[in-house]
């Protein structure tokens, strides 16, 4: 074997633009340009819009679906689909400010309880779905209708108001970096991207995300265990919302058990992010430049005084148009 | 809204052969005219009422006209034995439902001893409430109490209540020829409004310079409305030398995660739009809404009651009375209408209708703002 | 030659009147027959004659609703491919059970990834693709890069994807699903040579395939199946070409 041939092989052949935007890293670059004609229309329309304390509003209005979004975009590149977390973060948010009001277990006890809330649902969801074979979709509109009215019942519908300092810090304090007063719940969800990117990107599971999503029965056939994949992965979907619900519920200082059903907005920017609804494809830095994206819009149209009805038509229309190229491309 | 309804509903009478109103008024005692008119019209004139139970309709009673104040749940019938209220609750969800309107319905009704059976009208479900309606003809209900905010279906559902000849008391929005039972919208806005000033003018702030807001929401359509618009009108009337540029509709985007979330997310936006507003008076359609409101002023280190603005919500639920009490947030005061005291006039009222006695044709409840200074007479902890 | 004597000893793996039904269907039934180290056996049949579900059960794919396997004596249960690979059975199926959205190395390490740091288990890339395209060369497949889309690849490039794999494995019974296939001459000659190889190697070999070239080339035996069931099994060197044609077409000679 000569020394050339025994080298790991860069790409060959050098850069291909048509390769290039069918990839994932090219949605990821397109969002990034339209999120800076975005930014650049909005900064034009509104005195107020380009100015570092709106972008830190951003930041924390769309932290909630960024957290959730974050640990769905894992669960859709394996070709899964979770509807229940909507339903979760109201439960983790209710079952928190019960903790912290009716326990003297304290803030990490209140968390802890609703990550295993979360935590529960999602190993209820994944066993069904794994092991009896359970259409995603059918079994968490089941888990949502469940957790909801359990969520009801428990705190017989009361809203829980949240006192404790430490715990609304964690959704209303600023971290101070240099002139920045980053909101505390922008900087958890860039954690949260942060830490899965690095588990999809560089370890054994996150290489198991993406093939199990490629084609589970050949993963299966290879020997992984897909159905603990499966399962582990609900799991964090369920834990993720939890973790959403909990800095919800800091952000409103109140533990809120209906109204939340942040599912579809949760999976449309994961979609619009680029990850496939068919499961291999996809990357957290596009679901972070989606999440932004559409975090974006809302605000800018708000500031120049749009109602938030034609937002909601704005929202669709995108994601209509990103699936719309995603389609398109694949022509190239 | 209330036009349409109302049209709707004469002719839902007309088609059911009940004598329109022209045509009745010529006629003697015994052929009454029937009770068409939409009751959710405050300006609207109220009768006296009895339910024919012959025609499946409420007579006008001319004998028993003039003070319609005078109706006393105290003074009620006492329950026939075996008789069924069906009660069609809006919500088994949202806590004015849960934990004030429909426990207070269960326990006048059991102090009463009068059989209750309660069906959830799944607010925001527009075809729930018609489905009840059927179950309740089927349970052969005596009197059916109609808690369903759509008045766009409040004639559907009449249809179906007047063909059973089964009498209805609606709850908060109209029903056409039905008694109505519940808040005024509008008052709630004017009192709101009322509080806000007599607050401004406490702390000195410039009339001419508050900031009047309103949380508005696009997809709540209808009566609700008017408790912004009455806040926004008696304020202009109470204030004519404010700028119309100082009144602001904003939108409380309520979204995916929810109407508190929502309204913080557009009240943040709109305070960063807005960075030197002071003197702000604000309120919405709810106390979610409002407590919304607040958490984003005092969030934004804008939250300072004395010099930033107040917030005077609707509803008095349990998360606007905590923030009242605790006296923390620029929230401090929410509208109560009491509903959790609607059972200890509703199941009275229907008492009396079956008893065949004279009811008044509008019985509205009691509006008072809470705020620290009565909040605990009202609402002892 | 040694291999006329290779059906004596004790077998590596042995069927014993396995079966499989899908609901009312009997995909195989009855089947009995002994692997021994060192062998090839090539198995033919018409298309839906129970080829592909018989070595499924040996793959741990499909579990047998009825009979029983024996691995060097001892009888085993299969559930899933993780106990067949478990008892060094490695498989090439028809489909070839590729991930199509990752590249070559990471379908050559599917289940048997190199990692480092037992906690976080972290994939060691670089790696990977060296031992890859020494596996690639050494099956003498073009493949440009290890680096390649599975997606993009040729038939043949999916071939030798999915033989590197097994190569790899190190298996004692290299299971092979009509693996020419999708194959040119010089692909098809590659893996001959291969099969052989691994004979060489003392492992046993089941090959699925129409080409009776190649069958009459490299096996030992070759089992006919018709309709489920195993229907004769012949020494290569005692049968010909036309012989097991018509025992494929018309179940007799
Ligand atoms: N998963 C399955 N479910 C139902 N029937 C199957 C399945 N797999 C194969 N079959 C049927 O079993 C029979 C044998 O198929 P197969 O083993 O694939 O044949 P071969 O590989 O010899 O062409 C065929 O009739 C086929 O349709
Ligand atoms: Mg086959």
């Amino acid at each position: 074997m000569t020394q050339s041939v025994t080298q790991p092989d860069r790409n060959a052949g050098g850069f291909n633009l048509f390769g290039f935007a069918r990839s994932q890293e090219g949605v990821v670059v397109f969002l990034l340009v339209a999120l800076m004609i975005v930014v650049a229309v909005f900064s034009a329309a509104s005195p107020y819009f380009f100015d570092v304390r709106n972008g830190m509003n951003i930041g924390r209005a769309i932290s909630i679906i960024g957290i959730a979004s974050a640990f769905t975009t894992l669960l859709m590149i394996a070709g899964g689909l979770d509807l229940s977390i909507g339903a979760v973060m109201n439960a983790a948010g209710v079952v928190a400010a019960m903790v912290l009001t009716q326990t003297n277990l304290g803030v990490g006890g209140a968390i802890v309880a609703a990550v295993a809330v979360g935590a529960l649902v999602g190993w209820v969801n994944g066993m069904f779905i794994a092991k009896l074979g359970i259409n995603p979709l059918i079994m968490t509109i089941a888990m949502q209708f469940v957790v909801r009215g359990l969520t009801l019942g428990f705190s017989a519908s009361a809203s829980k108001v949240i006192v404790d300092p430490t715990f609304l810090a964690i959704g209303q304090s600023y971290f101070h970096i240099g002139p920045l007063a980053i909101p505390a719940p922008l900087l958890w969800m860039l954690l949260t991207m942060l830490v899965l990117w690095f588990v999809l990107r560089f370890t054994l599971f996150g290489k198991y995300v993406y093939a199990v999503g490629g084609k589970a029965s050949a993963c299966r056939r290879a020997g992984i265990n897909v159905n603990v994949i499966t399962i582990q992965l609900y799991m964090l979907s369920g834990i993720g919302a939890a973790l959403a619900g909990v800095v919800l519920a800091a952000i409103q200082g109140a533990g809120i058990p209906y109204g939340a059903g942040s599912e579809l907005s949760v999976i449309s920017a994961v979609i619009l992010g680029g990850v496939s609804l068919a499961g291999g494809i996809g990357l957290i830095e596009g679901t972070l430049v989606a999440v932004l994206l559409v975090g974006v819009l809302k605000n800018g149209m708000t500031l120049m005084g749009i109602s938030s009805v034609f937002q909601m038509v704005a929202e669709g229309l995108v994601l209509v148009g990103a699936v719309t190229l995603d389609r398109l491309k694949r022509r190239l | 809204m209330y036009k349409a309804a109302g049209l709707a509903a004469a002719l839902a009478v007309s088609l059911l052969g009940v004598a329109p109103i022209g045509a009745a008024i010529a006629q003697d005692a015994a052929a009454n005219p029937t009770l068409t008119q939409d009751p959710g019209n405050p300006s609207q004139a109220r009768h006296w009422v009895t339910y024919d139970a012959g025609a499946g309709a409420y007579r006008v009673d001319p004998s028993a006209s003039g003070d319609t104040i005078g109706w006393s749940a105290a003074k009620a019938a006492k329950a026939a034995d075996g008789a069924l209220i069906c009660f069609t609750a809006e919500s088994e969800e949202f806590d004015w439902d849960v934990v004030l309107v429909n426990p207070s319905m269960r326990r006048a009704a059991e102090a009463a001893g009068v059989e209750l059976l309660l069906l959830n009208n799944q607010y925001p479900s527009t075809t729930k409430p018609i489905e009840n309606a059927d179950i309740c003809v089927q349970r052969g209900a005596d009197l059916v109490v109609s808690f369903n905010v759509f008045s766009e279906i409040a004639p559907a559902i009449m249809t179906k209540y007047n063909e059973a000849k089964i009498p209805v008391i609606a709850m908060d929005v109209a029903h056409p020829g039905s008694v109505f039972y519940g808040a005024d919208n509008c008052k709630t806005g004017a009192l709101a409004a009322q509080f806000a000033l007599q607050w401004a003018k406490d702390k000195n702030w410039p009339l001419d310079q508050l900031q009047v807001v309103a949380g508005v929401d696009p997809a709540v359509g209808g009566a609700p409305n008017c408790r912004n618009t009455g806040f926004v009108d008696a304020i202009k009337a109470a204030v004519p030398q404010l700028p119309a540029s100082n009144y602001y509709d904003v939108d409380m985007r309520t979204g995916e995660l929810g109407p508190v979330a929502g309204a913080i997310a557009a009240t943040t936006d709109w305070l960063t739009a807005h960075p030197d507003a002071k003197y702000i008076i604000a309120t919405s359609i709810n106390d979610d809404r409002a407590y919304g409101i607040a958490q984003a002023m005092k969030q934004a280190g804008r939250g300072d009651a004395a010099v930033d603005g107040i917030v005077v919500g609707k509803n008095a639920e349990k998360v606007a009375l905590d923030a009242v009490r605790a006296g923390d947030t620029p929230l401090v005061g929410t509208v109560s209408f009491f509903g959790n005291k609607y059972g200890d006039d509703v199941i009275p009222l229907a008492l009396d209708i079956l008893a065949g006695k004279p009811v008044p044709s509008i019985v509205s409840v009691a509006h008072e703002v809470i705020s620290k200074a009565n909040i605990d007479t009202h609402y002892p902890q | 030659m040694q291999h006329a004597e290779t059906t004596q000893g004790r077998p590596f793996l042995e069927a014993r009147n396995i079966g499989k039904r899908y609901g009312g269907l009997h995909a195989v039934r009855d089947v009995n027959l002994s692997i021994y180290p060192g062998e090839v056996i090539g198995i033919v049949g018409d298309n839906g004659a129970g080829k592909s579900t018989f070595i499924k059960m040996l793959a741990g794919d499909h579990e047998p609703t009825s009979g029983e396997l024996l691995i060097e004596g001892r009888p085993v249960r299969f559930s899933n491919p993780r106990d067949a690979k478990q008892a060094q059975i490695e498989t090439i199926y028809q489909d070839l059970a590729l991930c199509e959205n990752l590249s070559v190395m990471d379908n050559i390490f599917l289940g048997h990834e190199l990692t480092r740091n037992p906690v976080l288990r972290l994939l060691q890339r670089n790696k990977m693709h060296i031992e890859s395209r020494v596996l690639l060369d050494d099956l003498g497949i073009g493949i440009p890069s290890t680096h390649e889309l599975v997606v993009n690849l040729s038939g043949g490039q999916r071939q030798a994807t999915a033989l590197a794999r097994v190569a790899k494995a190190g298996a004692k019974l290299i299971i092979l699903d009509e693996p020419s296939a999708a194959l040119g001459v010089r692909e098809t000659r590659a893996l001959l040579d291969l099969i052989l190889r691994f004979r060489s190697q003392g492992k046993s070999i089941l090959v699925i395939s129409h080409e009776m070239r190649d069958v009459f080339e490299i096996t030992d035996r070759i089992a006919i199946f018709k309709r489920g069931e195993l229907i004769a099994i012949k020494r290569t060197k005692e049968t010909t070409p036309d012989e097991i044609v018509s025992l494929i077409i018309r179940g007799r000679q």
